[in-house]
């Protein structure tokens, strides 16, 4: 997915998100750090799991991340 | 109190004797010019607007319609903030440079026309918030009646309401260059990516929402009680909006919020500057 190849692969932040949505029951979701100072946890996420990342999103954002937000093109509705 | 702080606007205008507003067509400025008009007559009243890359067309056009139902004197005059590197390279004091721009032409229109007093539409709640374009505005001398009468944006909604002014309960809307981080440069470019994605939201019937502009990635904020509406709409708004230049759109999950471009700054304690 474009935004997020590059520095994201070695940003730490990613697989912590990663890992804190798995741990919460969110399987599957992928997460990449986008905009123009890498500031947005752009989370790829089935529709059916978005209520609870509205829950997660304090979390998410106290890994380093000013704004979480869903990928709407890997929305499946 | 409502009544009082009312009364303590109209006191205002009074001592000005003639003014000239700095009208955008938002909440604020609709109602000080309305009621400048009421208070003063129309002869002395000239409500102004400043036309620029960064204001919304859909802005201006409530703007000629309030000025054409109340009688409002009315004058649109081209401004050019991009044309000031300063303002451009989109620093945290960006308004400030906006805004000297503004005032400085208005200050040359009032002289012009012999009116008295520039006024703008700030009130009170937007001491709250980080503007230094209110600090522009000291330095060419602008008054501030409501933040003067300490209206708040609420009570200005209320007394828009029993004026039957149609700018009652229209959401806030900032300049386009509002929607892109400080730090991104402001181009003629990324301002019509933001007004036209923008356009594709209110076309499928959402209400309060932003487009904010980080480079490649449009992120929306859209009002929280819309974000099940734009998650139904998830690959028909992605594809609308990548048409327009982004590579990627995505929903910001916590919804719109005011002024979230600033949560950076207060994070970084860095808004201490009103």
């Amino acid at each position: 997915m474009a935004g997020g190849a590059g520095p994201a692969a070695s940003d730490p932040r990613i697989a912590q998100a990663e890992r804190l949505l798995r741990e919460h029951g969110i399987e599957g979701a992928r997460v990449s750090a986008a905009g123009h100072q890498s500031e947005i946890a752009a989370v790829e996420v089935s529709a059916a799991h978005i209520a609870r990342l509205v829950e997660l999103a304090p979390e998410i954002k106290a890994l380093g991340f000013r704004y979480v937000a869903v990928d709407l093109a890997s929305v499946d509705v | 109190m409502l009544e009082e702080k009312y009364a303590r606007l109209v006191q205002i205008l009074r001592e000005c004797g003639s003014v000239c507003v700095g009208y955008s067509g938002g909440v604020d400025s609709v109602f000080l010019a309305k009621v400048a008009v009421d208070v003063l007559g129309p002869a002395n009243v000239l409500a102004v607007t400043g036309l620029s890359d960064s204001f919304p067309a859909v802005q201006r056009e409530m703007a000629l319609e309030c000025v054409r139902r109340f009688g409002i004197p009315h004058l649109e005059l081209r401004t050019d903030e991009l044309a000031d590197p300063n303002y451009a390279a989109n620093p945290a004091n960006r308004c400030y440079f906006c805004k000297t721009e503004l005032w400085s032409k208005l200050k040359v229109v009032a002289a012009e026309r012999g009116l008295a007093v520039v006024l703008d539409g700030s009130n009170a709640d937007d001491g709250h918030d980080y503007r230094p374009g209110m600090q522009a505005a000291r330095e060419h001398g602008v008054r501030s009646p409501l933040f003067e009468a300490g209206l708040t944006k609420a009570e200005i909604r209320e007394l828009s309401r029993r004026m039957g002014l149609p700018t009652w309960d229209q959401p806030s809307a900032p300049c386009l260059a509002s929607r892109l981080p400080y730090g991104l440069a402001v181009t003629r470019e990324r301002l019509r990516q933001v007004e036209t994605a923008e356009a594709v939201l209110r076309e499928r019937g959402f209400r309060e929402f932003r487009v904010r502009h980080h480079g490649e990635v449009a992120r929306l904020e859209i009002a929280r009680a819309e974000l099940p509406r734009a998650v139904e709409q998830a690959a028909e708004l992605a594809a609308r909006i990548r048409e327009i230049g982004f590579r990627r759109v995505l929903l910001d999950v916590e919804g719109y919020r005011r002024g979230a471009l600033n949560e950076g700054l207060r994070l970084a304690g860095a808004g201490g500057a009103r």
